[in-house]
C-alpha cells in the first residue's frame, strides 16, 4: 500500500481483512503486515499485505520495504488533490526499481464524494497515467474487495515477484 | 580476536534486557541464545531452543531485512549493526505485535536480536501523529476557504449586477430630468447610497482576496511567469487520450512569434487548470471525427489562447449566462457547473479575461486573454 499519509491505506487493509472501519486516525510508523486468504481467486491464495508508512515531508518511504512484492496499490485521497502528486512520485520511483510489477491506483474516500475536490478532469488525467483506477471507500467497503482481488489477479498473471 | 573469545552473554542478562537473541548459523538458519521472552513466545510457539530456527519464516518482514543484515554480517557494510526500524505484525484475531530487529556483527559473531521498539518509537509515533493531523486539518481549512472564495465571488456578483442596474436607472432619472424638483434630494441620496454600497462590495472583495492570496501563494516574478504556449501544449497532451477515446483530435497551433514572448502573468498550476477546463468543455461538445484546436497568439500587450471546437456552438439565449456559476449547457450531463465561472474569475484575478464568440466553423470559440508580465 503506497501513498501520502492519511489517504486511508491502513483503513483499506482493515476493511478488506476484517471488514471494519474506524474514524480514528492512527498513523502508521514503519510497516504493518496483515494476511488474508482469498479462497475464490484461482483456486485460493494467501495475500501478505504490507501497509507502509505514508510519505510526506516528515517521513519518506524506504525502498527496502518494496523488495519481493508481487503488486502494489497506490492510494489517493479524493478529498485532497495534493495527494495525487505524492502518488505519482511514489509510483514513478517504484516503477523505476520494479518495472514489471503491476499496480492499481485507488481513489479513496468515495463516501465523501459530494465534498471531493477531484473532479472528472482529475480522474480522467489519472487514467492516462495509470492503467487501472478504482474508486473506493474504506468506510462503506465499496470497491475494496474488487481492488485487492483485481491486483491479485494482475500479480498472478504477470508471474509473481521480481526476485 | 574471534574464536578465542566467548562472546555469549549469560542468559540472565538477556532475560533482564527482555530481548531475544539468535546466533546466525549461516544459510538463513539461526539458533536461539537463552530463553525466548514471554511476549515473543506467545506469538511464536514453535521456536525451540537448541535447534535451528528460521525467524524469517515466522515473520515475513525479516525476509527483506535479512538481505541488509547479510551485508553487515559479511563485513560488506561499514557499520557493525543495523536496525530494521519498527514493524507491526497483525495476527488473524486482529491483535498486534510491534517489533524491531537488529543485526549485529561483533568479534566474528553474527547475531540477530528481536525486541520491542525502543521508547523512542512511541515518541516518534506521537510526533508524527500530531504533525500529520495538523497537516490534514490545514488542508481542510484551505479547501474550506477556497470554497468560500468561490461562494463569495458568486454573492458579490449577484449583489453587484442588480446594483449596477439601480445606479443606471437612477442616473437616467437624473439625466432625463424625470424627477420633480421636490424629489431631487431623495434622488441624490439614493445615488449616494448606491455608490457607497458598490464601494463596500468592492472593499470586501479586495480584502478577501488579499487574505486568500496570503494563504495560497499566487503569482509571479518574471522568470516564474508561465508560457501560455507551453501550458497549452501540456494540457493538450494530457487530454489527448481522453479525446482519442471519443475520436476527437486535439491540436495546438501558434503564430510564428519567438518562443519566449508568450509568457503571461499567471500562476502555472491554475493556468493549466483554466486551459484544462476550456479544452475539457470543448471535448464535451465536439462530435466524433472532428478536432479541437488551441490557437495561441501573441498580441501586443497580451497573449491569447482560443479553444475552438466544431460542436453546435452555444445557443444565442445562453451566451449571456455562459460564465455564471451554475450554468449548465442544455441537455448535457455532467458537472460543468463552476467550470467556466472558475475560468472567468481566475482570469479576471490576473487582469485578463475569458470570452465566447461563435467559431467560423459554426462551433464554439473560447478565448483566454492574459496580460504579459511586467517588470
Ligand atoms: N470517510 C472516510 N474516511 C476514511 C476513509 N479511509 C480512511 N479514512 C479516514 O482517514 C484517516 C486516515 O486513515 P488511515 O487509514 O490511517 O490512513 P493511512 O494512509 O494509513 O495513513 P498513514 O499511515 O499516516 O500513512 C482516518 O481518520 C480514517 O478514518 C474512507 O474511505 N472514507
Ligand atoms: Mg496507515
Amino acid at each position: 500500500m503506497l501513498g501520502a499519509s492519511g489517504v486511508g491505506k491502513t483503513s483499506l487493509v482493515e476493511q478488506f481483512v476484517r471488514g471494519r472501519f474506524s474514524q480514528r486516525y492512527l498513523t502508521t510508523v514503519g510497516v504493518r503486515i496483515s494476511r488474508k486468504t482469498l479462497s475464490d481467486v484461482r483456486g485460493g491464495l494467501e495475500l501478505i499485505l504490507w501497509d507502509l508508512n505514508g510519505e510526506d515531508r516528515f517521513q519518506r518511504l524506504s525502498p527496502a520495504y518494496l523488495r519481493g512484492m508481487a503488486g502494489y496499490l497506490v492510494v489517493i485521497d479524493g478529498t485532497r488533490p495534493e495527494t495525487i502528486a505524492t502518488a505519482a512520485e511514489l509510483q514513478t520511483r517504484t516503477a523505476a526499481d520494479h518495472p514489471q510489477i503491476p499496480f492499481i491506483t485507488l481513489v479513496n474516500k468515495k463516501d465523501l464524494r459530494p465534498g471531493w475536490s477531484l473532479d472528472e478532469n482529475d480522474i480522467a488525467q489519472l487514467s492516462t497515467r495509470s492503467p487501472h483506477v478504482i474508486e473506493t471507500s474504506a468506510k462503506t467497503g465499496e470497491g475494496v474487495e474488487k481492488a485487492f482481488e483485481e491486483l491479485a489477479v494482475l500479480a498472478l498473471d504477470s508471474g509473481g515477484t521480481d526476485e | 580476536m574471534s574464536g578465542s573469545h566467548n562472546g555469549d552473554l549469560p542468559a540472565s542478562i538477556l532475560t533482564s534486557l527482555d530481548v531475544a537473541v539468535f546466533k546466525h548459523l549461516g544459510g538463513g538458519d539461526f539458533e536461539l541464545s537463552g530463553d525466548l521472552p514471554d511476549w515473543l513466545a506467545d506469538a511464536w510457539d514453535d521456536c525451540a531452543a537448541n535447534s535451528a530456527v528460521r525467524p524469517h519464516e515466522r515473520f515475513v518482514f525479516l525476509e527483506s531485512f535479512l538481505e541488509d543484515a547479510l551485508g553487515v554480517w559479511s563485513g560488506g557494510s561499514t557499520r557493525d549493526w543495523i536496525s530494521s526500524g519498527p514493524w507491526t505484525e497483525v495476527a488473524a484475531d486482529g491483535s498486534e505485535l510491534t517489533l524491531e530487529a537488529i543485526a549485529i556483527a561483533q568479534n566474528g559473531h553474527q547475531a540477530l536480536m528481536l525486541k520491542h521498539p525502543t521508547a523512542d518509537y512511541r515518541t516518534v509515533q506521537d510526533i508524527l501523529q500530531k504533525s500529520r493531523e495538523r497537516d490534514m486539518a490545514y488542508a481542510d481549512l484551505v479547501r474550506e476557504i477556497n470554497k468560500r472564495e468561490i461562494l463569495l465571488h458568486c454573492i458579490i456578483h449577484d449583489l453587484s449586477s442588480p446594483l449596477a442596474g439601480i445606479r443606471g436607472s437612477l442616473n437616467v432619472l437624473e439625466d432625463d430630468k424625470l424627477v420633480a424638483a421636490s424629489g431631487t434630494r431623495l434622488l441624490q441620496i439614493s445615488q449616494n447610497q448606491a455608490a457607497k454600497m458598490q464601494q463596500l462590495i468592492a472593499d470586501i472583495l479586495t480584502s478577501f482576496r488579499a487574505e486568500v492570496s496570503q494563504m495560497v501563494p499566487s503569482i509571479v516574478s518574471l522568470d516564474e511567469a508561465p508560457c501560455l504556449r507551453i501550458a497549452s501544449e501540456s494540457v493538450a497532451s494530457t487530454l489527448r487520450p481522453l479525446g482519442a477515446q471519443q475520436n476527437v483530435h486535439i491540436s495546438v497551433t501558434e503564430d510564428s512569434a519567438p518562443r519566449d514572448t508568450a509568457r503571461v502573468a499567471a500562476d502555472a498550476a491554475r493556468l493549466e487548470r483554466v486551459l484544462f477546463n476550456l479544452v475539457d468543455n470543448a471535448l464535451r461538445y465536439a462530435p466524433a471525427g472532428t478536432s479541437v484546436e488551441l490557437a495561441v497568439k501573441d498580441q501586443d500587450q497580451t497573449v491569447t489562447c482560443t479553444v475552438i471546437d466544431s460542436g453546435p456552438g452555444v445557443p444565442e439565449d445562453e451566451v449571456d449566462s455562459l460564465f455564471e456559476r451554475f450554468h449548465q449547457g442544455a441537455g448535457k450531463a455532467g458537472v460543468v457547473g463552476l467550470g467556466l465561472y472558475f475560468c472567468r474569475i481566475t482570469a479576471a484575478d490576473w487582469g485578463g479575461s475569458v470570452s465566447y464568440s461563435p467559431a467560423q466553423s459554426g462551433g464554439a470559440a473560447f478565448t483566454l486573454e492574459l496580460p504579459k508580465p511586467t517588470g
